[in-house]
């Protein structure tokens, strides 16, 4: 029998019975990693020795019959722009191609504290800018559903490695789709959780205001395992939330009768080319939920149509600022050829990021610079306030809100990449949640094409058992 | 239409440089970024409040404690020189 196909959930429930050691599913998930990678390139760095020494801990652990943490020895794997102390974060980029942090990560150190067992470091978009895991200086990962397809991004790496059975469990990091995006594309489930929820402490930053850290499963119950394993407010990182908690969830008690669904009739309006099949397997998504008693009404989010534009303004400014911090000196790549303290900075620079790293600089750069800040910068604050207002508003009298993840489905290597604007409208139904600061999840919905689509439940800041109860019930109904 | 020129003048700012062959193509894909990002100019938005974050809770201050701090071994590894415990780079002051 192949473990690699359990649910994480099950695989728990074996080693905390002892029917089978965390070091025979840790051996497992290896050695799928060593028969299916090659294709997959799902990982930037595999840390194969430690994870088994580390499962063989675990294992004394429970014979002696210690206290067990949530993860109870199942394998996790990390997105490579989460600081592992010790083991090497890349971001997916030349940069910081030998990087070696000398830290964990808050999550990172939970994980380990909740007996999770790191198996090594996934592949990305570079610094975490992109929808397809296309722009890691690495190579791109292969969709394990259909190899020729992007498993979508920037945390391509965590879904394939989930998809493919590399990973019990992943981490990802979401600024604006990047945990449920790709877990759309792969057929997994993705959670981007409240803002503050989870610790950015050790997490390299992309844009501040918006990312957070969150997790992969094969279904809605492993994902809730993940997840509870590292929420939780953290004086290390002064924006998270001292409200910062995951209740305990009793999953057999969920029914979705009564349930409030809200439809924002904006999306009609957002429609792209070719979304018409996507179109339909959200319909019949929607009379699951019907049919199990809960209520669906029309909603208006008038600001939403601006939210992709808001996005990338508010995004890049940030992430010029953070990345200014890559000067070739304390650490990260440094160019050989340079006479003045300028040319280091600038010939470093110029060296160590790829070509949409760059762009999203540039355009950061831009939007803060005199002349152009109050036009583009402030007037997207001023936007960001109208679309949280407009959440607001909504959620007074509603559950949750039901739409698609993605607009279009996983797509051939070397296509969208070379239209940036193209590929930043993939994002059209996933950036509004992160401005808004909200809680989302990606499950499967069903296939179109042979291909995996998601579909995408938000609900309101710190109302994770709100999107819990909403996608075990429909998964568990449209099974 | 954003122009080369333009573009060299960020780049400058932003501490990159590109090479003139690259510079064209570039320019070209920026210019439809920018196009795109400029459509919120036609909401009004007289009178709102910009939203810098998400977080409603207040700052505060921490307890002054001396805390643990990194190794200043494992810290300098990861640049590419360093002298009598620090990092070392080119003379910038004659």
């Amino acid at each position: 029998m192949d473990i690699t196909n359990l649910k994480s959930w099950e695989l728990r429930d074996k080693i905390l019975n002892k029917e089978i050691s965390s070091y025979e599913v840790t051996e497992a998930f290896l050695e799928k990693i060593d028969e299916v990678e090659d294709e997959i390139n799902a990982f930037i760095t595999i840390d194969a020795d430690r994870a088994l020494e580390k499962a063989k801990q675990f294992d004394q652990k429970l014979m002696e019959g210690e206290e067990i943490g949530i993860l109870a020895g199942l394998p996790i794997a990390i997105k490579d722009n989460i600081m592992t102390r010790n083991l090497r974060t890349t971001c997916a980029s030349k940069m910081l191609e030998k990087y070696i942090p000398p830290y964990n990560a808050t999550v990172v150190e939970k994980i380990t504290r909740e007996d999770g067992i790191i198996l090594g470091k996934t592949n990305m978009d570079e610094f975490a800018m992109g929808g397809s895991t296309e722009t890691s200086y690495f190579g791109p990962t292969r969709n394990p559903k259909n190899k020729s397809f992007v498993p979508g991004g920037s945390s391509g790496g965590s879904a394939a490695a989930i998809a493919a059975q590399e990973s019990a469990l992943s981490l990802g990091t979401d600024t604006g789709g990047s945990i449920r995006q790709p877990a759309s594309y792969c057929g997994v489930v993705g959670i981007k959780p409240t803002y503050g929820l989870v610790s950015r402490y050790g997490v390299v930053p992309m844009s501040n205001s918006l990312d957070q850290v969150g997790v992969f499963g094969k279904d809605v119950k492993d994902a809730y395992i993940a997840l509870k394993s590292i929420v939780g407010y953290d004086p290390l990182d002064a924006t998270s939330s001292k409200k910062a908690k995951l209740e305990d969830i009793k999953f057999e008690e969920i029914s979705l009768k009564g349930l409030k669904i809200a439809l924002p009739k904006e999306y009609d309006e957002l429609r792209v080319e070719g979304d018409q099949e996507i179109r339909e397997v959200f319909k019949k998504s929607l009379k699951v939920f019907e049919d199990n008693g809960a209520t669906i009404e029309y909603v208006s989010l008038p600001y939403l149509k601006y939210a992709l534009e808001t996005y990338y303004l508010i995004s890049t400014a940030e992430v010029s600022t953070n990345l200014s911090r890559f000067d070739g000196i304390r650490y990260g790549h440094r160019a050989l050829d340079y006479n003045t303290l300028d040319e280091l900075y600038i010939n470093s620079r110029t060296e160590g990021f790829g070509e949409e790293t760059k762009r999203r600089i540039m355009m950061g750069t831009y939007a803060l610079s005199q002349g152009y800040k109050d036009e583009h910068y402030k007037k997207a604050l001023k936007l960001r306030t109208l679309i949280k207002n407009d959440y607001d508003r909504v959620f007074r009298n509603f559950d949750i809100i039901l739409s698609i993840t993605s607009p279009i489905l996983p797509f051939p290597f070397d296509s969208v990449i070379n239209s940036p604007v193209d590929m930043y409208k993939a994002d059209t139904y996933t950036v509004p949640v992160n401005l808004a600061g909200l809680c989302a999840m990606s499950v499967p919905m069903g296939e179109v094409d042979g291909l995996p689509v998601g579909l995408q439940i938000t609900a309101n800041r710190f109302e994770e058992k709100k999107l819990f109860t909403a996608a075990y019930g429909f998964e568990r109904s449209a099974k | 239409m954003i122009s080369k020129e333009e573009v060299k003048d960020i780049a400058q700012i932003a501490k990159l440089k590109f090479d003139d062959d690259e510079l064209e193509s570039f320019t070209e894909k920026f210019s439809l970024v920018l196009d795109f990002v400029h459509h919120i100019n036609v909401v009004d938005t007289d009178g709102v409040e910009p939203c810098y974050g998400i977080g409603d809770e207040n700052g505060f201050f921490k307890e002054y404690e001396k805390e643990q701090t990194l190794d200043r071994e494992e810290v300098l590894k990861n640049t590419t020189e360093s002298e009598y415990g620090y990092f070392k780079i080119l003379k910038v002051v004659e």
